[in-house]
């Protein structure tokens, strides 16, 4: 069998795939979805990221791997959080970093980085926003985020928190435009077709060190998740219901990871 | 003084074409809203949750035949129901509007200067479908309550719920309101959102008394978290297109679609000259393919401003209409600015083409803080004046530059709308006639680009029209490859350097 280091490296750490999947995503958007504008806040968030984590690293806080997680805070923030001034996606890099530090109890996270920065930042500043529609409809970036979505999720053994966030979504959404409301499927079809509702599942809320350890409680943590996006998207008429959904579900994780007597998940193999 | 002149001349040219934001050419044409068939407009204010919505009505039928059927998410008062001037739709269109703009070019062998303004005028197209309406009766056995019942102005307007479609429809069609067969599955839902029905037909006492000829638009206001606007209701009975134009007003910056992209129509390019005469159908084509090419489900963004009375900057760049005025704030429902406060006020127009089939759901949106100017403007620039001669060693370069240029003007006509009059291609060279010698790489070029049988001569017959692949050609959509192979490069690295051993 022929050797490849390159590959072997990759398998040793799945933040490499999700690294490599939001890249690809990025890349997309860039692409297609004329985002060549904002590109240059991206190499902003990256970098600082980047330079946040070194100087944890520096200071002794966090091993120098963990420059991957940042990495990811950083595709992140390019990938949902969109700013009127530069300086505001160095805000977000630091907001996310430093809450890893500042804000954990028992070593758990409260908050996945990114996500505590889009929601503060979007809450707080008067520049910041977060656009759901902006993937569209488009079936091949679905087919994408899905491929690569669950290439990451078997190795880290978390597909069942997107299987049961996206299937108890899916069904609300169904009985309540379908069943109830009496809309054609093509309105359930549309609402569960868009890429950042696919994005999200697989990318955002799969979060191993903001997602109970428990697989029972994960599950129903993922379903709960899915019932409060839905109350806050289709009864307070919130668009960007599945941030603020998470920002309130996952400072639990840390309580039901304590009562359940939990080891803390590890990135490296 | 000769050598002066063409110093001046370079650096005039130089400083128009570098700071292409900086606008200094001008406007020609516009492209209005009363190019696209099947068209509506609506006025959108929106700030935290109140919600104003302007619907202007092209009806062009016997008014007695008018009537229009809205779900609206709470029961209005009279004092929310306002009728307003026309003239604020056509302001905010002129405004707004794609724009075509103009730049002349110097002969520097002798330097001269014309400026030049024109406009185009195009016909207004347009027609809505027609709703009888007679007496209205009692509601009896409908499970359907008159929440209220006003006339405002030349208008009579009910307010209904419901409990149940097939009860709405009977007393809706009873009353004589004619509802499309296919609308009934449509009230369903929306009955069962809890949503009421803003139900409107002319009152022609009312309006003989106003003295009015045509119907005014509509406005009305209330305070609820929904931002939408309901489609679903006007498509049940119509198998084509649609084409809608929103223009909207917030606090912060741009409003945008939720639930379906929002996406920039192309912009800031530079066009072949002979556009300037039928701007209006360039422009419908340029939406055509647009709309073709994003998948025929998203909402176009034409315009994007900060419309603040007391903020400093340019309103427009350039403006082929005045800006909105305080008197139009006021008419389109904007309540929160006040002079000498900080408030301001965001203008966004968006441009959608609707069908059943790519929108199943109603338009949602949402207010943005995104503060980022937008327009739809693209680029006519007329050669230097032929009458000084081309002899001088500038005049010869000048030739072929301009030869370069509209060729690459010709391509981005063909890119933007799809296809082209094969018979405009003398356009490219039409200078090449003073030339004292030809480039010979120019002629193997376009032949292969294009697989033309010939080059252009005098007598030969074209074809009507070629048809080309969208390749955009601006500067952004080139700076995209540049981006990407940032992006690439940075994440590449990181991972290649990455060493696992130090964890």
């Amino acid at each position: 069998m022929i050797k490849m280091p390159i590959l072997s490296k990759i398998q040793s750490d799945a933040r490499y795939i999700q690294i490599i999947g939001q890249t690809t995503f990025l890349c997309w958007g860039i692409l297609f979805l004329g985002w060549q504008e904002v590109a240059g806040t991206m190499f902003i968030a990256l970098a600082s990221c980047l330079v946040m984590q070194g100087i944890a690293i520096f200071l002794g806080w966090a091993p120098l791997h963990s420059l991957r997680s940042a990495l990811i805070t950083g595709l992140g923030l390019s990938l949902l959080l969109r700013v009127n001034d530069p300086l505001l996606m160095m805000a977000a890099a630091t907001l996310a970093i430093s809450q890893k530090f500042l804000l954990r109890w028992k070593g758990y996270h409260f908050w996945n980085p990114a996500n505590f920065a889009i929601a503060v930042l979007v809450y707080c500043s008067q520049d910041a926003w977060v656009s759901p529609a902006q993937w569209g409809q488009e079936i091949s970036i679905m087919v994408l985020i899905f491929f690569l979505g669950v290439i990451i999720l078997k190795q880290i053994h978390r597909w069942d928190t997107a299987l049961f966030y996206m299937t108890t979504l899916a069904l609300l959404v169904v009985i309540r435009f379908q069943w109830y409301l009496g809309w054609d499927f093509s309105v359930s079809f549309h609402q569960l077709t868009t890429g950042s509702f696919w994005l999200y599942s697989l990318f955002m809320i799969t979060d191993p060190m903001s997602t109970p350890q428990h697989k029972v409680a994960r599950r129903i943590w993922a379903m709960a998740l899915a019932g409060l996006t839905f109350y806050l998207q289709f009864f307070m008429f919130i668009p960007t219901a599945a941030v603020w959904a998470l920002f309130v579900m996952t400072p639990w994780v840390p309580l039901i990871n304590v009562l359940n007597k939990e080891k803390m998940f590890s990135w490296i193999k | 003084m000769k050598n002066f002149q063409m110093v001046l001349g370079m650096v005039l040219s130089i400083s128009c074409f570098h700071h292409s934001w900086a606008f200094c050419g001008f406007y020609v044409a516009k492209a209005d809203a009363t190019l696209f068939n099947n068209k509506s407009e609506v006025i959108l204010v929106r700030n935290g949750t109140y919600t104003v919505i302007t619907m202007g009505s092209d009806f062009q039928g016997n008014v007695k035949d008018f009537a229009m059927v809205v779900p609206v998410p709470v029961v209005l008062k009279q004092s929310d129901i306002a009728v307003v001037d026309r003239g604020i739709f056509d302001r905010l269109d002129a405004y707004s509007a794609p724009r075509l703009t103009e730049y002349y070019e110097e002969n520097l062998c002798q330097q001269r200067w014309i400026e030049k303004e024109d406009m185009l005028a195009y016909p207004n197209v347009s027609e809505a479908s027609s709703r009888m309406a007679n007496e209205l009766t009692e509601e009896d056995n409908y499970h359907v309550t008159i929440e209220a019942q006003y006339t405002v102005g030349e208008y009579d307007i009910l307010l209904l719920s419901a409990t149940e479609s097939e009860g709405l429809k009977h007393w809706l069609t009873d009353n004589g309101y004619k509802i499309p067969a296919k609308a009934e599955r449509v009230l369903q839902p929306y009955i069962k959102s809890n949503m009421k029905f803003f139900v409107v037909k002319v009152n022609l006492n009312e309006m003989k008394k106003g003295g009015f000829t045509t119907l005014r638009p509509i406005q009305i206001r209330f305070d609820h978290p929904k931002f939408m606007l309901p489609l679903r209701l006007g498509m049940a009975n119509s198998n084509g297109t649609q084409d809608m134009i929103v223009y909207a007003f917030s606090p912060n910056g741009r409003v945008e679609c939720t639930n379906y992209r929002t996406v920039k129509i192309p912009t800031d390019r530079k066009i072949p000259l002979f556009i300037q005469h039928d701007f209006g159908s360039f422009y419908k084509s340029v939406f055509d393919r647009a709309y073709e090419r994003e998948g025929k489900n998203c909402v176009f963004l034409e315009y994007a401003w900060n419309v603040t009375p007391s903020w400093g900057g340019m309103k427009c760049d350039p403006c082929v209409g005045d800006p909105p005025v305080n008197q139009d704030f006021v008419q389109a429902g904007v309540n929160w600015y006040q002079r000498n406060t900080a408030s301001s006020i965001f203008f966004t127009r968006l441009h959608v083409r609707y069908d059943q089939a790519h929108f199943p759901m109603d338009l949602q949106f949402q207010s943005t803080p995104n503060t980022e100017h937008f327009q739809a403007r693209y680029i006519i620039t007329h050669p230097a004046p032929v009458y000084d001669g081309f002899d001088c060693e500038w005049g010869q370069s000048y030739l072929v530059e301009l030869h370069d240029r509209r060729r690459l003007e010709w391509e981005e006509w063909l890119a933007l709308t799809g296809s082209g009059n094969a018979a405009r291609y003398s356009y490219i060279s039409e200078f090449d006639q003073y030339l004292h010698q030809i480039p010979p790489h120019w002629r193997n070029e376009i032949e292969e680009q294009y697989e033309l049988p010939t080059l252009p001569k005098k007598g030969s017959i074209w074809p009507d029209s070629i048809s080309v692949e969208w390749s955009g050609s601006s500067e952004g959509d080139q700076s995209r490859w540049g981006w990407l192979l940032g992006l690439l490069t940075f994440v590449s690295a990181f991972i290649f350097f990455s060493n696992r051993k130090l964890k």
